[in-house]
């Protein structure tokens, strides 16, 4: 197809919830944050035949979406420094962790990655926003594979403060990730289950504002085909995508799942991961995977087969 | 393709609140940092940043953040170069660069000082900026260490590019505090003596604090509201250095990768680039690992672009650096002055650089600037900039 831009193919996937004997090996400097989407990375990776070269490689890159990042060390360096009578007292080590990026960092430098790398810490969102502009990004030509990650590491106080801020309990991670291998396809190749086909983002503090605008992003997208069947990966406690609130905004029926906990940052990355498990057992033919914030953000993407 | 221009800016640093005070203050060569306020120093060794001004000490609580009210002390500045109501609608994206968001709250919660961390996650100054502006399309928030503010401006002219949305508020934004301070300290990259970029004693950077924040709106729009647009966001590249988590790599690989996709994604040739922005935090490492970078990209043994770094000046405002560098750009295209690199006496003959140093030089003819940006993990971020 001549002229037309190439397509996404998802050819990889990964996932990471606490630590094995492999993570403790590879990530014994690294906070849970750190860890969980590093691991999460590698397997992605690994699934999609990735093989490490010499030389970095600078069209391969590597975004990551959180929304804690390294908050646990940050309250590690924190508590270090309200005890500490000098400077001595405090690690070098324990600071340079509480830069948000490490994820990238590692994979970057654990996988030759010298391509574009971003980190995006957006909240529930997140991950909605890495997937869309490694959409862009790959459809522009900028790159031929980013592995985009979500992690998220929670320590007892982060769960105690998510609690608090949030109204409600977040899951008890201690190192969760979820990452997917997106590369760049000539327009027209349907040789893999999965292609990311869209995504969008909004801001609404409004939750049936924020269904009707997705409830019609997911109509245009779809002109010509049935409506994808619907992932809600914000997790139980968002009534925006429940059931009756569906069907209000005409989505009604396209329930497949909703996440069982509140996944965070890395909500929208590890409900592609399922969304693709779905996908290759051909039991649907597309998938929207919903994300809202409940302090505003929200999104969504599309994936499964072009013209599918 | 459709153009994106910068039509309106804010910005907030040791200089005061304002455009106007930042460039006049860096056309001066004079230095804002002095003695710590902000915190007790009884647990830091070095003692001198670069505090905001005139931003007191503000009230305890959420509103009391100070990283919002940096933030918002830029809105201010940006909404009154505007027409009213421009800003919000589902047309309109956020992209706010911080390493910190609101930490500060963060850490009082964690004293017991606060009941709640509420509005001290990274995302909390965009959602702050969505609400006050109305603005409902992608809020989004990057935390790519000293690159933020760089990335942020790339992914807010990417949005506009796209036609995601017609514009955004791009802006870098961070507060100091005691947190950092000690860190960096802890780390021994803090100057002991004087910040003194690319110079031949450099001994490490000074911290600073502020906002920077840039509309980017499509240029047709632009115009057909009327608006004169200040620059071109011309292209944006990013590349991890996969070196070391935290020195640069000697030959600045990942920095010569971010310039190379950004003048790749704004098809100019790296001789038709007539000013850097540089990182130039001061660090014998990064300044050498720039003028590495530099060399690679524009030529060694070659008249090579002038290069300015502005952390003499204003400190090394993590977040905030990279949109704050991106307005100083903008200005020097505009007028075609280049500040002096405040701190630099002596320029380093090691690097092989042009670095403008002394007194403002005037660089002419000008069209095109790059502004780079350099973070721990070893990202790296570029974007270029042309004259309207």
């Amino acid at each position: 197809m001549i002229g037309a831009p190439p397509v996404v193919a998802v050819t990889g996937i990964g996932r990471c919830a606490g630590v094995d004997a492999d993570g403790a090996a590879r990530g014994r400097r690294m906070d849970g944050f750190a860890r969980a989407g590093l691991l999460a990375g590698v397997r992605a990776l690994a699934s999609a035949g990735y093989r490490r070269r010499d030389a970095a490689d600078p069209r391969s890159g590597v975004f990551v979406a959180t929304s804690l990042g390294c908050r646990s060390s940050v309250e590690e360096h924190q508590r270090s420094l309200s005890s500490a009578t000098s400077l001595d007292d405090l690690s070098p080590a324990v600071f340079a962790r509480t830069v948000h990026n490490t994820v990238a960092g590692e994979l970057s430098l654990d996988q030759g990655l010298g391509g574009p790398a971003e980190t995006f810490t957006s909240g529930t969102t997140a991950g909605i926003d890495a997937l869309v502009a490694a959409f862009d990004l790959l459809r522009a030509g900028t790159a031929d594979r980013i592995v985009v990650v979500g992690a998220e590491a929670l320590s007892g106080t982060c769960a105690a403060g998510e609690e608090a801020a949030r109204g409600h309990p977040g899951p008890p991670l201690e190192g969760a990730g979820a990452a997917v291998v997106l590369e760049s396809r000539p327009a027209g190749e349907t040789g893999f289950p999965a292609f990311l086909l869209g995504g969008t983002s909004l801001f609404s503090t409004r939750p049936d504002a924020a269904r009707s605008r997705l409830a019609a992003w997911l109509a245009a997208l779809s002109t010509g085909t049935a409506l994808p069947r619907l992932l809600v990966a914000s997790g139980p406690t968002d009534a925006t995508f429940d059931a009756d609130a569906l069907r209000e905004a005409g989505l009604g029926g396209g329930l497949l799942e909703t996440a069982p906990t509140d996944l965070l940052g890395t909500a929208a990355i590890a409900g592609a991961v399922r969304a693709v498990e779905l996908l290759r057992n051909r039991a649907v033919t597309r998938v929207a995977v919903l994300v809202r914030d409940p302090r505003g953000p929200a999104g969504a993407v599309v994936l499964g087969r072009p013209g599918g | 393709m459709r153009s994106v221009a910068v039509t309106a800016m804010g910005a907030v640093t040791g200089f005061g609140e304002g455009v106007v005070p930042f460039w006049n203050g860096l056309l001066s060569g004079r230095s804002c940092l002095g003695p710590i306020t902000l915190f007790p120093t009884g647990r830091v060794v070095v003692r001198q940043v670069a505090e905001a001004r005139p931003l007191g000490q503000g009230e305890p609580g959420p509103a009391g953040e100070r990283a919002h009210r940096l933030l918002l002390a830029a809105a201010r500045e940006v909404e009154a170069q505007v027409p009213s109501g421009l800003l919000g609608g589902p047309g309109t994206a956020v992209v706010v660069g911080t390493t910190m968001g609101g930490n500060r709250l963060f850490c009082s919660w964690l004293e017991g000082g606060l009941a709640s961390p509420s509005g001290s996650d990274l995302a909390s100054p965009a959602r702050l900026l969505a609400e006050r502006t109305g603005a409902a399309g992608p809020v989004v928030t990057v935390s790519a260490a000293c690159a933020s503010g760089t990335a942020a401006l790339g992914a807010a002219a990417r949005l506009v590019r796209s036609g995601t949305v017609d514009r955004a508020l791009a802006a870098g934004v961070d507060a100091l505090s005691e947190f950092v301070v000690a860190g960096f300290d802890s780390l021994r990259a803090l100057s002991r003596t004087t910040v003194r970029p690319f110079d031949l004693r450099r001994d490490g950077l000074g911290l600073g604090e502020g906002a920077g924040l840039l509309l980017v709106e499509e240029l047709g729009a632009a115009l057909s509201r009327g608006a004169r647009p200040l620059a071109l966001v011309r292209g944006y590249g990013s590349a991890g250095d996969a070196f070391h988590m935290t020195r640069p790599s000697p030959r600045g690989a990942g920095l010569v990768r971010a310039l190379s996709a950004a003048l790749a994604d704004a098809r100019v040739e790296p001789s038709a680039i007539g000013f850097v922005s540089a990182h130039g935090t001061g660090t014998p490492l990064n300044d050498a690992m720039e003028a590495a970078a530099f060399g690679t990209v524009f030529g060694a043994g070659l008249v090579r672009p002038p290069v300015q770094s502005l952390k003499g000046a204003v400190g090394h405002t993590l977040g905030a650096a990279g949109a704050l560098e991106a307005i100083l750009t903008v200005r020097v295209l505009e007028s075609g002055l280049v500040p002096p690199t405040a701190g630099l006496e002596e320029p380093d003959p090691a690097l092989g650089l042009d670095v403008v140093h002394g007194a403002a030089r005037r660089v002419e003819p000008l069209s095109l600037a790059v502004s780079t940006s350099s973070a721990f993990a070893g990202t790296n971020a570029a974007v270029i900039l042309e004259r309207a």
